[in-house]
């Protein structure tokens, strides 16, 4: 594997085509040299060389610097497939579908917080359930269902838990329209159908954060950022819908494959043409599952706010900065030709001008957000035009995991990573000691690495620097 | 890996953290009240969590897994049974795909019923369907930290000549 390496650029690893027989296109990692040893460390490489193997891939199997050990696809994984000869596959976008974050802002300061930081954390904690299993306080019929998977966010405007500038503030306007409530199963159903507005478990969570510093003040300006403002990072997805959706069609594709003559080097990447019956079913099963995951995460919004606006009036008012999805498969086009474009833990980057892009942000790229550890820091940036020729629109989108759950938890229990936050000013909810070891800062990349490399590539440009103060896990 | 309850009970230290009496209470239970013949243990995965089962036959690994995989999801509560039994049945294209259709059906009504299966009695089971019967804990909330078995370097396989299988299959949680 080692002379199989090669280094087309200062931040950029390639696994060639011709290292494995059933590869079709390289394999491309971006990182520097210390992130490579980390990556190169569990079955990132093995992985990406995998997914390289999938019919109809386009151009390259990318993997962004945070990229880990995942399941069939690594988790910062992108790949494009084409339309015509190509596949899909819902390992390709995991069990939680469209987990992703969303920025809201404040015109409240540290100063106006100080005091009320408790309370605040108590009162989201209380207002937001969270839990692997955990429903929520809205329950749905199956209309209503269908609605949200038909109409995503634009439904929750109805409903008086979107604000109408809530939609234009959302990836794809919060709704993929290839939507189909008919490929979603019974099943999923009942797992989804309580848990709109509900956290989930995990690496999941709300956090209040101050923006500690801004890069681009330009940039800043446009998104309504400002130095020692306060904003809300909300992560979360699909929950148990999601999980089901994915479940249901791994199943369904591991059936198929051999109908189709796919052969595949892990069963996790199971997979269809895009355009069969069963790959059709899936990716309307998909965008609803999308369009519940943005509406789970702007019911959440609807509830923080309430708590903001109890607690500062209206100097309280949350504003929607934008939503952006991680784990998705969306149909896009490059080079003058549609492909469906996989997202596995890694974010759309759009760079400036793009047509997708919110007016408001359309001259300086579309808003990303990538949620450090809860220790460390997040990261607001905004796509370039580099992201458009090098990794089909997408950069990274967290600090990636580096060790395992155990492993974090050998190396320090609950009640000292919560000892050391604290030490730090941040102040923690979780309902579980053993969960918030899971998810420690230690068991993280080094998230301020991770966002150089992207910024050196010009896959996106660094704005802000958010640190966090107040954490809510799920 | 070890056979019987003693691996079963270093599997539970390594996961549940629950207290060592009662999972000394619980190895003990379960070694009196059925001949163990299987085992289990969870190992590491970056971001997920791997189950190793070992069974000396193919339908007491599909018993076992699901032992696993409930004492998982009760993350250290006291897995007393209660309520009847209940019968759970299973079809797939092959024994790994069977595995993991079983774990997800598991995942399912833990999730959606609140309901934990913890005394697992196959009825039977060939390579492509499973018929069980299963009384679990009824919890008040779902405690399930599992969202899916998956089939990422999955396998099922022969160990030695006297039947016993061995399998591996990585949960997303």
């Amino acid at each position: 594997m080692t002379q199989s390496i090669l280094r087309p650029g200062p931040l950029v690893y390639e696994v060639p085509a011709s290292a494995r027989d059933d590869m079709r296109v390289p394999a491309r990692f971006f990182a520097d040299e210390e992130l490579w040893s980390q990556i190169r460390n569990d079955r990132s490489v093995e992985q990406l060389m995998n997914v390289a193997t999938l019919p109809g891939i386009s151009e390259c199997a990318y993997a962004m610097p945070d990229v880990h050990q995942g399941y069939g696809f690594p988790v910062g994984g992108v790949a494009a497939f084409r339309i015509s000869d190509g596949v899909i596959s819902p390992g390709g976008v995991g069990y939680d579908i469209n987990c992703g974050v969303r920025l809201l802002a404040s015109e409240l300061t540290v100063a106006d917080i100080r005091g009320k930081l408790e309370d605040l954390v108590h009162n989201i904690s209380r207002s937001v359930p969270s839990g692997t299993g955990r429903g929520g306080e809205l329950r749905l019929t199956d209309h209503e269902l269908d609605r949200v998977f038909v109409e995503g966010c634009g439904y929750l405007v109805e409903r008086g838990l979107a604000l109408p500038e809530d939609i234009d503030a959302t990836e794809s306007g919060g709704s993929l329209p290839q939507a189909d409530p008919a490929q979603v199963s019974q099943r999923a159903r009942q797992r989804g159908s309580t848990q709109l507005g509900t956290l989930g478990s995990g690496n999941h969570f709300v956090e209040i954060q101050t923006v500690e510093q801004v890069f681009d003040s330009a940039a800043a300006e446009v998104l309504g950022l400002e130095t020692g403002r306060i904003t809300v990072l909300i992560h979360t997805g699909s929950r148990g819908l999601g999980h089901q959706v994915c479940t249901d069609y791994v199943r369904e594709m591991d059936r198929v494959m051999l109908k189709y003559g796919i052969e595949l080097p892990d069963r996790e990447l199971a997979c269809a043409p895009f355009d069969s019956p069963e790959g059709r079913a899936y990716f309307g099963a998909m965008c609803a599952a999308a369009n519940f995951a943005w509406s789970n995460r702007q019911t959440i919004t609807h509830i923080v706010r309430g708590v903001f606006e109890r607690a500062f009036g209206d100097a309280g008012r949350l504003r929607l900065v934008y939503d952006v999805a991680h784990n998705i498969a969306k149909v896009e086009e490059y080079g003058g030709e549609q492909l469906c474009v996989h997202r596995k833990g890694a974010t759309r980057a759009f760079g400036p001008n793009n047509p997708e892009i919110p007016e408001i942000y359309r001259d300086v790229g579309q808003p990303v957000f990538i949620p450090g550890s809860m220790g460390t820091a997040s990261w607001v940036l905004v796509g370039a035009e580099g992201a458009m020729t090098e990794s089909f629109g997408s950069t990274c989108h967290g600090a990636g995991r580096r060790m395992s759950r155990r492993a974090a938890k050998r190396i320090a229990q609950g009640h000292e990573v919560r000892r050391e936050l604290a030490k730090k000013g941040i102040v923690v909810r979780c309902h579980s000691n053993s969960e918030l070891a899971e998810e420690a800062p230690h068991a993280y990349k080094d998230v301020d690495r991770v966002v150089d490399v992207v910024d050196r590539m010009g896959l996106a440009r660094k704005v802000a620097r958010l640190k966090p103060i107040g954490v809510i896990k799920g | 890996m070890g056979r019987g309850e003693l691996c079963y009970n270093r599997g539970g230290e390594n996961v549940t953290g629950g207290s060592s009496q009662w999972r000394w209470v619980y190895a003990w239970t379960r070694m009196v009240s059925e001949k163990v013949t299987a085992s289990h243990e969870f190992f590491d995965h970056t971001s997920e969590l791997g189950l190793r089962v070992r069974a000396s036959s193919f339908a007491e690994l599909l018993a076992e897994a699901a032992r696993g995989l409930g004492k998982l999801m009760l993350r250290g509560r006291p897995p007393s049974s209660t309520g009847r039994w209940r019968a759970l049945e299973v079809n797939a294209t092959d024994r790994e795909a069977l595995l993991v259709d079983w774990l997800n059906e598991l995942i399912f009504h833990a999730e959606v019923e609140r309901w934990v299966p913890v005394e697992i009695e196959i009825v039977t089971a060939s390579d492509t369907m499973l018929s069980a019967r299963a009384r679990g804990v009824a919890v008040d909330e779902a405690p399930a930290l599992v969202k899916a078995a998956t089939h990422h370097g999955l396998f099922v396989r022969q160990v030695g000549e006297g039947g016993e299988v061995e399998a591996e299959v990585v949960l997303d949680v």
